[in-house]
């Protein structure tokens, strides 16, 4: 059930990959403006990050849905720290070994 | 660089910019709901949402071991073993005992020592035996029978009306052994697991295969493994969320008094019980967060029950001879040592079995045959070391029962050593808590007493697999850290507690949601103690 009304949640992850396919390419425009040469394993890093990101995030709410509204806040900031410090850390790798970019 | 030359115009560039950015704010605002959904989820109640063998998700190929190493290393062979007695080791029995003895002795005060009190014999030697190990059993029980069974009725009229809905949905659960569905055994062992019903008529399961063989008609199994795989997914069909098989260990078998025969009398183990099915149903889901007040062992008694007693039958219809051993307290057997004999779980420092699925949060039943079976092997999925660092049961634990030992070293009980609790002070705190019986605290906190959903199962499938233990000290620290914890008095009656829940009840099962009735909720005082 999703919100208690029906079964959307087959619909939702259909849209959530399709919503994925412009995240990438705005990724791939908005880090060349950057100067940020992207290889495998940097898209790698990068989304690895942004998926690890989005599970800290739910994660947290999903002990809000249990019930535990304690543990819920507490994880959330502690993993929106994690994922921040994490992000800088991926930024900077992100920066290295660049080329001028030709746009 | 790599300035856009758009000068603020929509090209091909800043399309995909700005859509990507809308694309990252839809996902990132729409992840939460997602994950309050998977915490809301009845999806995600193990046993209570499928009756399909996937309830049993947890692979545990990788983690067995022979039963031999069970008893060297993990629940080493101490001492020479005996058998449970149910007139001695199951508490309500002997509190109700001493009860008596009591009654019959009523100028005896506690100062006056056990001596003067006459107790019989076995009883004598039991709570003579526990003083030996710094346990003060009798000391425990009297207290029970003389001061909280008392002050338990007093404090359930007091505050019954307030958690009258919880015992209504328990009691209603409760209705098929008041009934005695299935009916009890009116015969031993010998004669009664061979009874079956056929079309309303009783019949001895020798004279059917005999029938049978005359019409080459035996329902004999094409292997042992054949036969494992049909109880096992008969078993899901039949309620059980987890099965396992094992041979039957005699030393789990209780010394005297099997059912179907009157008295209290020794018996031998039964030679046709060669085998042990254990079955197992966790509680439901909803209402497991409100123990001790607020939550009830009748649901998943009820249901282990439902389990173990169809597969009795579908066994006797086949032909071979059964007996359920069930909850509450129509067992010939006890069920621990068996489920972890079973590969079911393994033994934790609360003394209930640790599944791999649900923790503690398991209600078990065994089914005793000779049908010849493949046999499961115990496992070790990690949940012995967490048992060791953990101690949130110990903690929290209202009437101290359950140790806080660094490991099981002198706790010797029957011949094996493993953890175990002082039944004495866990059954004292039962005749304290409100209504429906019981407390299974040491169920709700547990941090292996979680729903399945992905973010437990990441835990569940990790930490098994982790040699550097990393993940298991990570989930404590998180769960002791986050998580409230509440204080072990708090959980007392009053005026030294307040009749605390670990948390609060659903809303479904509070009377103030639906009655009109007054009632007085003792957790209202928990801010002042």
């Amino acid at each position: 059930m999703f919100f208690g009304v029906f079964d959307l949640t087959f619909i939702y992850w259909i849209c959530f990959g399709i919503v994925t396919v412009p995240i990438v390419l705005g990724a791939k425009e908005w880090l060349n403006d950057r100067g940020i040469l992207m290889t495998w394993w940097k898209w790698i890093l990068l989304g690895g990050w942004y998926v690890a990101t989005l599970l800290a995030i739910a994660a947290a709410f999903v002990f809000l849905g249990e019930g535990e509204p304690g543990a819920w806040w507490k994880l959330l900031f502690f993993n929106l720290a994690i994922c921040g410090v994490t992000g800088l850390i991926v930024y900077r790798l992100l920066k290295l070994r660049n080329i001028p970019s030709q746009s | 660089m790599g300035k856009s030359k758009s000068n603020g115009k929509l090209n091909r560039r800043n399309f995909l910019k700005i859509a990507g950015a809308a694309g990252i704010t839809a996902q990132v605002a729409t992840v939460p709901a997602m994950g309050f959904k998977e915490g809301q989820s009845t999806d995600t109640y193990l046993g209570w949402e499928s009756f399909e063998g996937d309830t049993q998700f947890f692979n545990r190929k990788p983690f067995e071991m022979e039963l031999s190493k069970l008893y060297k290393e993990y629940t080493p062979k101490v001492g020479k073993s005996s058998r449970p007695d149910k007139l001695t080791d199951i508490a309500w029995t002997r509190v109700a005992r001493l009860g008596g003895e009591l009654k019959k002795n009523p100028n005896w005060k506690p100062g006056d020592g056990m001596e003067k009190l006459n107790l019989p014999p076995d009883l004598n030697e039991w709570y003579q035996h526990w003083t030996k190990t710094g346990q003060n059993r009798f000391k425990t029980d009297v207290e029970t029978a003389t001061v909280g069974i008392p002050d338990w009725v007093v404090n359930n009229k007091k505050f019954g009306t307030h958690v009258a809905l919880t015992n209504a949905f328990f009691n209603a659960w409760a209705d098929i052994w008041d009934d005695t569905y299935p009916s009890e055994p009116t015969a031993p062992p010998e004669v009664s697991d061979f009874e079956v019903s056929n079309h309303g008529h009783k019949m001895d399961i020798r004279d059917l295969n005999k029938s049978r063989k005359e019409h080459g008609a035996l329902m004999n199994f094409k292997t042992p493994d054949h036969a494992a795989k049909l109880i096992k997914k008969v078993a899901h069909q039949f309620g059980s969320t987890v099965v396992g098989i094992t041979k039957l260990n005699p030393d789990f078998v209780y010394k005297k008094g099997v059912r179907g025969v009157k008295g209290n009398e020794p018996f031998d183990v039964p030679k046709h019980w060669t085998h042990a099915i254990v079955v197992g149903v966790p509680h439901e889901w909803d209402q497991l967060g409100g123990n001790p007040q607020y939550g009830g062992s009748y649901d998943g008694y009820a249901r282990a029950r439902m389990a173990a007693s169809r597969l009795t039958i579908f066994l006797k219809q086949l032909g071979y001879p059964a007996r359920q051993h069930v909850p509450p307290f129509h067992y010939d057997v006890i069920v621990p040592p068996i489920a972890v004999e079973a590969g079911v779980g393994t033994l934790g420092r609360n003394a209930c079995v640790i599944t791999p699925e649900a923790g503690p949060n398991m209600r078990m039943a065994v089914v005793t045959t000779n049908l010849e079976m493949t046999v499961d092997k115990p496992i070790d999925f990690g949940a012995e070391n967490f048992c060791q660092d953990c101690k949130i049961c110990a903690d929290m634990c209202p009437s101290q029962a359950i140790s806080h030992a660094e490991n099981t070293k002198g706790m010797e009980l029957r011949g094996y050593q493993h953890w175990y609790m002082d039944t004495s002070k866990c059954y004292n705190y039962w005749m304290e808590a409100l209504e429906p019986l019981g407390c299974r605290l040491c169920i709700t906190n547990c941090v292996y007493s979680r729903k399945n959903n992905w973010v437990h199962g990441i835990g569940r499938v990790v930490d098994p697999v982790d040699p550097t233990g990393l993940m298991a000290k990570t989930l404590l620290w998180m769960q002791k850290s986050f998580f409230e914890l509440p204080e072990a008095k708090k959980f007392r009656k009053p005026p030294d507690g307040c009749f605390a829940s670990y948390r609060q009840p659903p809303e479904w099962l509070r009377t103030e949601t639906w009655f009109t009735a007054k009632t007085i909720n003792p957790q209202l005082m928990c801010s002042k103690i």
